[in-house]
């Protein structure tokens, strides 16, 4: 029995495989995926896996800074040699991308799994955008509403009375957390409810109890600074 | 000692390879126990068992990932914690049993028991240098079967090469995959005994 089970092994940085189903499973639900295309540019030209970024080895020694900021971002590498592969893999596994694995049988390996190919130039840019959690708003969309205070729009912040001490967003409703379930008449129905704390956690909490009774609630997953004159700073 | 193995899987699997899949049931009869925990748990009507999914000490709120749905319990200095230092010590996506009431519109914690990894004799455990060394082999030329006994969706998703995907919730029924030759070696790993 290997207790450690597969943490432990990708904690060694040891290869890890992924089956070519797996990427045609993650496209069905929409979930990024980063594919590397390792082989020649030449080679992947003339047929490669849809939606895949090609780097030869060297070129990718020298693409850290094009990799996602979220280091649990999958990345699947496929080649036609598995040397190639597996010097890839070592490469981004030492930048920290713990999900990193290695299609299994390569490009021939998607091909006989039944899946298509694709010519013409590849990305040479990596384009990752995390899915987003269910009743989460972006910082965008959030900015927006806590600046100009939409009529159809409320700022929840739920927050404990000590932090909401050292500013507040101008406008908002401040409940905290744990009264929102016996608070609910302050909180305008028929009105998006935009929900904040300081980190996302308590946020979620708030979403669910309002979802739970029927509000149009979405919550900030994100961090928040807030300055006593009631500008803010969203970390992502 | 394929029952042995089977036995151990199951008590080495409840803290880890849970299935991730939609449930059953509608959203008025929230499942109180995680699929992947039935093998082996009950729950009382006043129980829970889950993943711990967040935690705020703030407001005294947690919430507990069930599948499909989640629940939100509130507690306080009197609940009981049993397995942990402390609530926030407990450590995310652990599985955990939580005994609540129901207090007015919420729902309160008055225990909460951490699931413990089980124990195994030491001479059953293989590291991960004995592994990367087993698998350097095929598995024919080394006699070896390697077994990921994780759900087949997290299989797909990374594998150590030349693992035979086997969920321990379905072992009954794939028992057939297992090598005619009672000599070769069977590894098993999950997702860990964390």
């Amino acid at each position: 029995m290997f207790s450690g089970g597969l943490p432990a092994w990708k904690k060694g940085g040891n290869y890890v495989y992924s089956s070519p189903k797996y990427l045609v499973n993650s496209r069905k639900t929409e979930t990024p995926v980063v594919v590397i295309d390792v082989r020649s540019q030449a080679k992947a030209a003339k047929g490669h896996i849809p939606g895949a970024v090609s780097f030869t080895t060297a070129q990718l020694k020298k693409a850290k800074k094009q990799f996602p900021s979220v280091k649990a971002a999958p990345v699947v590498i496929y080649s036609d040699n598995m040397k190639a592969a597996k010097a890839a893999f070592k490469t981004i596994r030492k930048w920290g991308y713990k999900n990193t694995s290695i299609m299994v049988g390569g490009i021939t390996g998607w091909t006989q799994a039944g899946n298509k190919l694709v010519s013409g130039q590849l990305a040479s840019k990596i384009v990752y955008v995390p899915k987003p959690v269910k009743g989460s708003i972006a910082a965008n969309d959030f900015k927006a509403i806590a600046s100009n205070m939409p009529a159809d729009a409320v700022i929840l912040d739920v927050r404990d009375a000590t932090e909401v001490a050292g500013g507040m967003i101008k406008g908002a409703i401040h409940i905290p957390t744990q009264e929102v379930g016996a608070r609910l008449s302050e909180i305008p129905r028929g009105k998006k409810v935009v929900i904040h704390c300081r980190t996302g956690i308590r946020a979620s909490m708030a979403y669910q109890t309002l979802k739970e009774k029927g509000f149009d609630a979405y919550f900030l997953n994100a961090k928040i600074s807030i300055n006593p004159d009631g500008s803010f700073k969203i970390d992502s | 000692m394929r029952k042995m193995f089977k036995i151990l899987m199951i008590s080495l699997l409840i803290s880890s390879g849970f299935a991730m899949g939609s449930s059953v049931f509608a959203s008025a009869d929230k499942p109180r126990i995680l699929k992947s925990c039935k093998q082996c748990h009950e729950v009382d009507e006043n129980q829970l068992r889950g993943k711990l999914q967040s935690i705020s000490r703030k407001a005294e709120t947690l919430q507990v990932f069930m599948g499909a749905a989640t629940w939100q319990l509130r507690f306080n200095k009197e609940t009981e914690l049993d397995g942990a230092k402390a609530i926030n010590k407990i450590g995310k996506l652990k599985e955990i049993l939580v005994t609540f009431e129901q207090d007015g519109d919420e729902l309160l914690a008055k225990q909460i028991v951490v699931k413990q990894p089980a124990s195994i004799p030491p001479e059953w455990i293989v590291k991960a240098k004995d592994v990367k060394k087993i698998v350097s082999k095929s598995p024919e030329k080394g006699n070896y079967m390697l077994i990921d006994a994780r759900p087949g969706k997290v299989f797909l998703e990374g594998h150590i090469q030349g693992a035979v995907s086997s969920y321990d919730a379905q072992f009954d029924k794939n028992v057939k995959i297992l090598p005619e030759n009672k000599d070769t070696m069977l590894i098993f790993y999950c997702g860990g005994a964390t």
